[in-house]
């Protein structure tokens, strides 16, 4: 009875709330059952909603799932007296004797507080230890969210999701991402030694399955970004992690969901535009190139090469018809090449199960057209998850999945489409030769190259939880990720590259194929055991180890002579010379095996204490210097756990957190990198096979070391608004990179840990309730990252230029290593037409001078410092609207400027406004584009080299990242006209839908012209039977 | 056995077999990697050879730059070779760029290998006989990189052996050291090759490089140097140990087929196309002619490989033959010719003249030219116009192979530049022009504060 009694009362608070609606209980005085239809919502006891839990009423086996917002609707033969059951894995099972209410909002509590009886806790991901988060900074992604967004690749939907997790799109569709916990650990660029690690279900898996995941199959996304969540992961986790939970059966009968988007891509940002066929012709003729029809037929061109000729006017007046002609047509070749496709995705889902054995089986499908003919992505996947408890000790679980992704493209080195929107003339057409590419049609053009890359993953993983004592928790993991990355790349001999290549008739078209193969395996193993003493000291010890394993084995087949035919099958292996056929193979085996301990004491639930050790070998590094260390200490306080705050109806929660803690990083180091390796050549010298020395090698290599310093509060006032603020710094000593050397070493690089470089930051996230009722529901939400980097130390030198005629170092003391450095520009010089640029010593200086060191000055970082988010629900009834603004700021991009027009490129169109805003005599002031004449080298050297003020914009921009309108229907509608349906919603959900920048061309996030995230409006349905 | 029993024998056998199964000891399966990856005779062997695979062959480029060529109507058609011809600074800085890190490529796998030495085991006597086989090849290849850099880097010898001369290496790795005088490197490198040509070492193949090899690199050093008399007791060695027939006129192409031939001393073994830059279109022409003062006699036995006529802009012209007339005719190369008994006859022959054996001197050149069919050299050639004579009769000989640029930079001579078919001469480039020294290129001096630059060229280390 105190258990109901407690019910009532937390149902009660949750339902007085400013704005809740009044209980519309109905009285009535029938005792025998009758059908009757009960509501609610369920959440754990951080007030999120729980999804999957089972409702029933044992009596007459009547139940019902909730639904992803918690949300349920019971449809049984209820009495008074008879109880209804919330069940749900992982917590404790709660029982509501049913008394006439109509609405029941119940909070699920963790099982594992039950102190009286052994539960067992199952766990999808073995590394979530919970002590982790007594100082660890762990958050999590929003789900549901995330599911909101209708977009194909589903790491780019992870954008904003949390503070300090970026995500930058970097060019066409299906083009990898790049994903970065609180920025470049490294100064190493790319992905391969910056991204995070991702483990799903406990196993390791690479970046590729993870960009191809279905968002719907996942349960959770937690991102850890300090060294005291990450150490148990050792050396693989110096980037942060990524631990992510599949979604899992539940007790019930079966129920079946299906959810699908449908809808249109559209063409996304334009940026610039460009010119119009009367401005084109009228450029063309000031550019005066012959090769262009605006000089070519106009009067200019006859006085000047037929000023004798008797015939004069009449060639004027020809060339003038021409000219009218053409200035006739005016295609919009932003809205020829590029076009509007369409997003489909439907995934089906059936989960159920008894008290013994639960599963989970789903099946997806996503389909995303591209702006541009040819590029397209499309991912399918299926995902089998089987959990069996074990006794009363234990739980097996155990997944399958597998996927299979393809991304077409007609963009390669030689051909590349999206480029011909800034490139083609207004007064061109899709028949007809081509003034912008002589000899060429619209036709030549297309078709040119093919390029498609699949993947095709499958991975398995069983884990077994035991709990053979009280207090004593044994788990255990294996896993298998496997991943084949399937790329092709097709130029027919029709192509207009081929037909001029000089190749012969029966050498022509390319075909080149590479099949990478990579297998992860994983094994975990984790003891633990939390007991609390005297009611106050609460202890938790525990013992791991962990062993992952990496085998690479990449192959790659390049021949010609395949003609028009799509296969390697056409190759003609007879050709010799460079257009022999060309096989390639290499293969790579990692293993790293680790040691750990963790400890973790609270006190009265008001302090806490967390250390944690890692010891772990890998592979890469010779056997004696094998062995690295990650280390984390923590502690964390809870003034609102005092008595005299305990009851404080202001401030809830308060709780503060420091750690600090220290990983090392051996991404991107390879084998022959730190001892000297060798490989057989595949030719021969007198018969004899080469045993080539792979590079040079660096014995005195050590990993990055990493140490980070944490430190964060989160409060929450009067239960309904939350800021969590965390600051962090993250210094990365002996950090690596390839620098040059003396090339009296016979080489040109090495790999040196070279320095000490800092990441620090803050990130803040503010939520608030501001109606947290059941009919009315409105909360706000904004995040804020702040990221800056510098190098602190060198150990060879003050300063690093990678290449030999940088003008400014790429790494310097003090500085920040994503800088983007340029001379400023003042104007135009009226007397050259080239840029005055300020000179080191603040007189003027113009571009036709060399520039020096002292000239040039940090434009910006490439990099924005700031990134966020402002997302906004609301709520009413049955609707659902969700809202999530994107923005960065403080970054800049460099102009491409390829759409800018001189003399020598007239022939291809022109940026609108380029004819009045640009030089072309002397005396020309106020002008933005420098001369279109090449008079001087080292001023055209100058701005092609370096950018300058005037060639890079800000990279600023706020995109409306998520809209979605959510039509719950009624379930008295549903059980009326489709009985077999539980839950049914509709809904408008578009993605990227538009961006405002400051930035002058398409895309200020990847900063290239055939970027930018497609907008994606689609027709939502998900239906539960 | 109960479920709780097979639970609890579970929970204890999965750490240990856990325990037990991983192992972080995983070679790379495509590698061979330290400490074991050389350590018997086979290994090393394929080593070296790679180290002769790195070799860098810039013969063409010498043969540009020297006096081997002149100017054709196609020559434009690569810019950069043409400048190259011109000896603009540009294109030397670049070309400098590019064999500095190569030949030091080469040393420093000379290097490696050398370092591990020690550690290939050998079993029985053939073992130890083809280790110290290897031993003395590496050398010699070591001290033909060396000595290539020292002639192009530094002044010639006869400025003075004080003048800065080449990066000499310690060992395999970063280091910093200075250049070390000229004396000193060719120290260095004599060392090298005393050692080598002291171990018996006659492969049957041209590919390997001999004692006989190592033998004829000492008579050039000592040439180089100035040292006539040690020059031509060393060129009359390898002269001794030379094969019936290698310098007769019946003889000569095999100097340029694919099978090794005993004739040869050395020569580099290659499975790619060789010389085709020099090449425009098998049907217009090349880039080069062969400068007319190379040219030889119809009766020259010589002149049938060595010479290419072809028409070019309307007329018939003498193109360079040898590698370039087997591209033409589409046959393979498979020996590029180094060392080859030829020069060290005139090796022979100009330390003679220049130490008062003018007699023997004539006789030696005449003997092998009247038996190509070619004139000899007049009985009343005497001093420096026989020297001069003897020169060019070597430059004749080995046109196109990349050699006579060292002997004009180490004789001092003027080099003229020609005008299209060699019409007229364009330009000379006197024998104290700088650019006859290539620079340190800034890939170096950015890096190693210790090194100089050359006078004449940039030194801009930021």
């Amino acid at each position: 009875m105190s258990k109901l009694s407690s019910l009532l009362a937390m149902t009660f608070l949750w339902l007085c709330s400013p704005v809740a609606v009044a209980q519309h209980t109905t009285a009535t005085t029938q005792t025998a059952a009758q059908r009757t239809v009960v509501t609610g919502q369920v959440k754990d006891e951080q007030g999120q909603p729980l999804p999957g839990v089972c409702v029933l009423v044992p009596e007459t086996k009547q139940g019902v799932v909730t639904d992803p917002d918690g949300r349920y609707t019971l449809t049984a033969d209820l009495m008074p007296g008879r109880t209804i059951e919330y069940s749900f894995m992982g917590f404790a099972t709660q029982t509501v004797v049913y008394g006439h209410q109509k609405k029941l909002n119940i909070i699920l509590k963790e099982s594992n507080t039950e102190l009286d009886a052994v539960v067992v806790t199952a766990r999808t991901n073995i590394n979530e230890i919970d002590i982790r988060g007594k100082a660890g900074v762990v958050e999590s992604i929003d789900m549901k969210r995330v599911e909101e967004k209708p977009m194909i690749d589903f790491a780019l939907s992870l954008q904003g999701q949390v503070p300090g997790l970026m995500v930058v799109n970097t060019g066409e569709l299906g083009s990898r991402p790049q994903i970065r916990i609180r920025g470049n650990s490294s100064l190493r660029k790319g992905n391969a030694t910056n991204e995070p690690l991702y483990v799903l279900d406990g196993k390791v898996i690479s970046a590729d399955v993870f960009y191809n995941l279905n968002p719907t199959d996942i349960k959770s996304i937690k991102v850890l970004k300090n060294a005291a969540a990450c150490a148990l992961y050792g050396v693989k986790a110096a980037n942060g992690v990524l631990e992510i939970s599949s979604q899992r059966g539940y007790e019930g009968a079966p129920s079946i969901n299906y959810s699908t988007n449908v809808g249109v891509t559209t063409r996304g940002r334009r940026g610039i535009r460009m010119m119009n066929s009367a401005e084109k012709l009228e450029l063309e003729r000031l550019l005066q190139n012959p090769e262009t029809p605006g000089y070519r037929y106009s009067a200019d061109y006859y006085n000047k090469y037929y000023a004798n000729d008797p015939q004069l006017p009449q060639l004027i007046a020809a060339g003038q018809a021409k000219l009218d002609s053409l200035r006739r047509i005016n295609t919009d070749w932003f809205d020829e090449l590029l076009r509007n496709n369409v997003y489909h995705r439907h995934s089906l889902s059936v989960r159920g199960g008894n008290g013994q054995t639960s599963y989970y089986i789903s099946g997806n499908y996503a389909y995303q057209g591209g702006r541009i003919r040819g590029n397209n992505k499309e991912r399918m996947g299926i995902r089998l998850n089987l959990d069996q408890r074990l006794g009363k000790i234990g739980y097996l679980m155990f997944s399958v999945d597998g996927a299979y992704a393809k991304t077409k493209t007609p963009n390669g080195t030689n051909s590349n489409p999206t480029s011909l929107i800034y490139e083609l003339n207004p007064y061109e057409q899709k028949h007809g030769t081509l003034w912008s590419y002589p000899g060429q049609t619209y036709n030549d053009l297309m078709h040119q190259f093919e390029a498609e890359s699949k993947d095709k993953s499958a991975g398995a993983s069983a884990s077994l939880t035991l709990t053979p004592l009280p207090g004593l928790d044994v788990a255990a993991v294996v896993g298998v990720d496997f991943l084949l990355g399937d790329a092709a790349q097709f130029t027919p001999s029709t192509a207009y590259s081929e037909q001029h290549s000089g190749a012969a008739e029966e050498a022509r078209g390319i075909y080149q194929k590479s099949k990478n193969t990579t297998t992860n395996l994983t094994g975990n193993l984790r003891v633990t055991y939390n007991r609390t003493f005297a009611e106050k000291h609460d202890v938790t010890v525990g013992a791991n180890m962990d062993y992952y394993r990496t085998d690479l084995d990449n192959q790659l087949m390049r021949g010609y002579g395949v003609g028009t035919i799509n296969s390697p099958a056409a190759i003609n292996q007879s050709l010799s010379g460079t257009r022999q056929p060309y096989v390639n193979a290499t293969r790579d085996k990692m293993a790293q095996v680790g040691y750990g301990g963790v400890l973790g004491y609270t006190y009265d639930s008001t302090y806490d204490l967390y250390a944690t050790l890692k010891l772990d070998a890998s592979s890469v590094l010779p056997s004696d210097k094998r062995w690295n260390k990650a280390w984390a200490v923590g502690i964390g306080w809870t003034p609102t756990q005092y008595a005299f705050l305990q009851d404080n109806k202001w401030l809830t929660n308060l709780n503060l957190k420091a750690s600090y803690g220290q990983t090392a990083n051996l991404n991107g180091v390879s084998v022959a990198q730190t001892v000297a390796s060798f490989e057989y050549a595949t030719t021969s010298y007198e018969s004899t096979r080469p045993l080539n020395f792979i590079t040079l090698y660096n014995s005195d290599l050590v990993p990055e070391q990493n140490h980070s310093i944490d430190y964060g509060f989160s409060i929450e006032l009067l239960k309904r608004f939350t800021i969590d603020m965390n600051f962090y710094t993250r210094k990365t000593k002996q950090a690596l990179l390839d620098v040059p050397i003396p090339t009296s070493t016979g080489f040109s690089t090495l790999k040196r840990n070279i320095g000490v470089l800092q990441n620090k930051g803050v990130e803040v996230s503010v939520n608030a309730k501001v109606i947290d009722g059941f009919d009315w529901r409105c909360s706000i939400g904004a995040t804020l990252a702040y990221n800056e980097n510098k190098v602190l130390d060198l150990y060879y030198a003050d300063r690093i230029y990678t290449y030999e005629d940088a003008l400014v170092p790429d790494y310097e003391i003090g500085k920040s290593y994503d800088m983007l450095y340029g001379p400023k520009s003042l104007s135009i010089d009226p007397l050259t037409g080239y840029p005055m640029f300020r000179g080191g010593d603040g007189e003027e200086k113009s571009a036709t001078k060399p520039l020096t060191k002292d000239d040039v000055i940090a434009l910006g970082h490439l990099t924005p410092p700031y990134t966020g988010t402002v997302s906004l629900n609301f709520g009413y009834k049955s609707f659902d609207f969700d809202m999530d603004f994107y923005y960065v700021h403080g970054g800049v991009q460099r102009y491409s400027y390829t759409y800018v027009r001189n003399k020598d490129t007239a022939n291809k169109n022109a940026v609108g406004g380029q004819t009045g805003k640009m030089w072309f005599r002397q005396g020309d002031e106020n002008k933005t584009y420098w001369t279109p004449f090449y008079t001087s080298a080292t001023a055209e050297e100058n701005i092609a080299l370096y950018p300058n003020s005037r060639t890079v914009g800000k990279s600023d921009y706020l995109k409306l990242s998520m809209v979605s309108l959510r039509y719950r229907i009624p379930s008295v509608w549903t059980q009326k006209h489709l009985p077999c349906v539980k839950y049914c919603t509709v809904g408008l959900q578009a993605s990227n839908l538009y961006t405002w920048t400051s930035y002058n061309e398409s895309d200020p996030e990847s900063g290239q012209l055939a970027g930018t995230t497609q907008p994606v409006f689609t027709f939502n349905l998900n239906v539960t039977f | 056995m109960t479920l709780k029993q097979l639970y609890r024998t579970i929970a204890l056998t999965l750490p240990l077999t856990w325990l037990g199964a991983c192992s972080v000891d995983v070679p790379p399966p495509d590698l061979y990697s330290d400490p074991d990856a050389i350590t018997n005779v086979e290994a090393a062997r394929s080593l070296l050879t790679s180290c002769y695979t790195l070799y860098p062959h810039y013969e063409y480029e010498f043969s540009t730059l020297g006096n081997d060529f002149c100017l054709t109507s196609l020559s434009g058609k690569d810019i950069n070779q043409q400048n190259l011809y011109n000896w603009q600074d540009k294109d030397i800085s670049s070309l400098a760029t590019d064999m500095w890190l190569a030949y030091y490529n080469c040393i420093a796998n000379c290097d490696v290998l050398m370092e591990r030495l020690d550690k290939v085991k050998t079993a029985s006597t053939s073992a130890a006989d083809a280790k110290r086989a290897i031993t003395a090849e590496v050398k010699t290849l070591k001290a033909l990189c060396y000595f290539q850099l020292l002639r192009i880097y530094a002044p010639a010898y006869s400025q003075g052996g004080e003048a800065d001369g080449i990066v000499l290496k310690n060992r395999v790795g970063l280091e910093f050291p200075k250049r070390s005088s000229l004396a000193q490197c060719v120290d260095y490198i004599r060392t090298l090759l005393t050692e080598a040509a002291a171990v018996d070492n006659a492969p049957k193949r041209n590919g390997w490089l001999s004692q006989q090899a190592a033998r004829q690199l000492l008579a050039q050093l000592s040439l180089y140097t100035g040292q006539y008399d040690e020059a031509l007791a060393q060129a009359k060695e390898v002269l001794s140990h030379m094969p019936a027939g290698a310098l007769s006129a019946s003889q000569y192409p095999r100097l340029w087929d694919i099978a090794t031939w005993e004739g040869r001393i050395f020569a580099f073994n290659t499975a790619q196309t060789y010389y085709n830059s020099l090449e425009y279109s098998a049907t217009e022409g090349d880039l080069f002619a062969l400068n007319p003062a190379l040219r030889m006699e119809n009766t020259d036995a010589r002149r049938a490989t060595n010479e290419l006529a072809m028409t070019m802009a309307g007329e018939e012209r003498t193109l360079l033959g040898k590698y370039n007339l087997r591209n033409k005719k589409g046959l393979s190369t498979a020996y590029i010719d180094q060392m080859r008994y030829a020069e060290t006859l005139f090796v022979a022959a100009e330390c003679e003249a220049r130490t008062g054996h003018e007699a023997e001197a004539r006789q030696r050149v005449n003997t092998y030219l009247e038996d190509m069919g070619a004139t000899p050299l007049g009985d009343n050639l005497t001093g420096t116009a026989l020297v001069k004579a003897i020169l060019n009769e070597k430059c004749r000989e080995l046109a196109g192979e990349g050699h006579n640029w060292f002997d004009l930079k180490r004789t001092g001579t003027t080099l003229p530049r020609l005008k299209r078919w060699a019409t007229a001469i364009d330009k000379n480039i006197s024998a104290d022009d700088y650019r006859w020294t290539f620079p340190i290129p800034s890939s170096e001096y950015k890096y190693n504060e210790s090194v100089t630059q050359n006078p004449g060229w940039p030194l801009n280390r930021n």
